[in-house]
């Protein structure tokens, strides 16, 4: 597990300041606390998630075969990166009312 | 009781029209180290990603003691040492040896080895290229895997290294079943219990080193 961490930090050091950035842009133009952790959680778990999976490839892709050494396939890694990310999602999701008080 | 052996069978390859790898058998037991040598483009690195299980094919057949594993790296039954660098560049190797080896006792026998214990509180991107090499070997050595495919372990590292490296793979061999493939034949020739030459697509086992001429693998007059 140590080892997934590792990759899922290396993954989210791009993903998490992409994501904040991304919905910061938008709640600039919409001024709306509901549409920017909408926007937030989009990039998080899909766009930028993917988009880290995608830079991460092209710049280490021979860095894949320490995590493949220890038992963790391209496959594992990103579904557990995505699932991990969708119970923040979920979490969120509680966590709405108590936010919007609706 | 017979030691865990590693069968890599009808494994067929191609890329466009061309078949890179035909029918490809070899075997592997614990405790012998098998020399894989080739020319260039003759597949070598191609096999042993076949054999880790990161590479599709269209046809290969794995099997651990007799056991058929479509990917054997996610049972943790091989691990591989690939030709560029795998390790994260910006971690310190102790942080790195804790990271990548699950046993604490491996850990800390890896930690005091001679040639590891003065690169500890270095980061991965300050080691040498030797260093780097031999550091990856060593790590991949104390990982609990039966077995281990080197692709091109002496490659890029300078003569005294190469001799350490050899001793290295050659502590860990009672334990292990290592398949490795490198261009400095002399050495995997060394280190190596039998040697397979793989040239046309298939493998053909080298009982007298005169066979590497025979198969223009290397220059005549070399071995007679």
């Amino acid at each position: 597990m140590k080892v997934f961490l590792h990759y899922y930090k290396t993954l989210h050091a791009f993903n998490l300041p992409f994501s904040l950035f991304v919905s910061a842009l938008i709640y600039s133009l919409e001024r709306d606390r509901a549409v920017f952790f909408a926007c937030f959680f989009f990039s998080f778990v899909f766009l930028g998630l993917v988009l880290a999976f995608y830079f991460f490839w092209l710049r280490s892709r021979e860095q894949y075969y320490f995590y493949h050494n220890r038992g963790w396939s391209k496959r594992a890694l990103l579904g557990t990166c995505f699932l991990v990310n969708a119970a923040f999602y979920i979490l969120y999701l509680f966590c709405k009312p108590l936010l919007y008080g609706t | 009781m017979a030691p865990d052996t590693l069968e890599a069978d009808s494994i067929i390859y191609r890329i466009g029209d061309r078949n890179l790898l035909k029918n490809i058998y070899l075997k592997c037991q614990v405790g012998e180290v098998v020399g894989l040598l080739g020319r260039n483009g003759s597949g070598k690195s191609t096999l042993l990603k076949i054999i880790f299980g990161t590479l599709e094919t269209e046809n290969k057949s794995i099997r651990i003691n007799g056991k058929r594993c479509q990917r054997p790296f996610t049972q943790h039954l091989i691990s591989y040492l690939p030709q560029e660098s795998f390790l994260p560049r910006s971690l310190k190797v102790r942080q790195l040896i804790s990271l990548f080896l699950p046993s604490r006792e491996k850990q800390e026998a890896l930690k005091e080895h001679a040639r590891i214990q003065p690169l500890l509180s270095k980061t991965v991107h300050q080691l040498s290229g030797g260093q780097l090499r031999y550091l990856e070997v060593a790590l991949l050595l104390h990982l609990d895997t039966p077995f281990l495919l080197l692709d091109e372990p002496f490659s890029g590292i300078e003569p005294l290294l190469k001799e350490h490296m050899q001793e290295l793979i050659l502590a860990h061999k009672e334990t292990k079943g290592i398949l490795v493939t490198d261009h400095n034949y002399r050495h995997i020739i060394d280190v190596s219990d039998r040697l397979i030459l793989l040239t046309e697509g298939t493998c053909r086992p080298i009982h007298h080193l005169q066979e590497l001429e025979d198969w223009e693998y290397v220059p005549a007059g070399i071995f007679s």
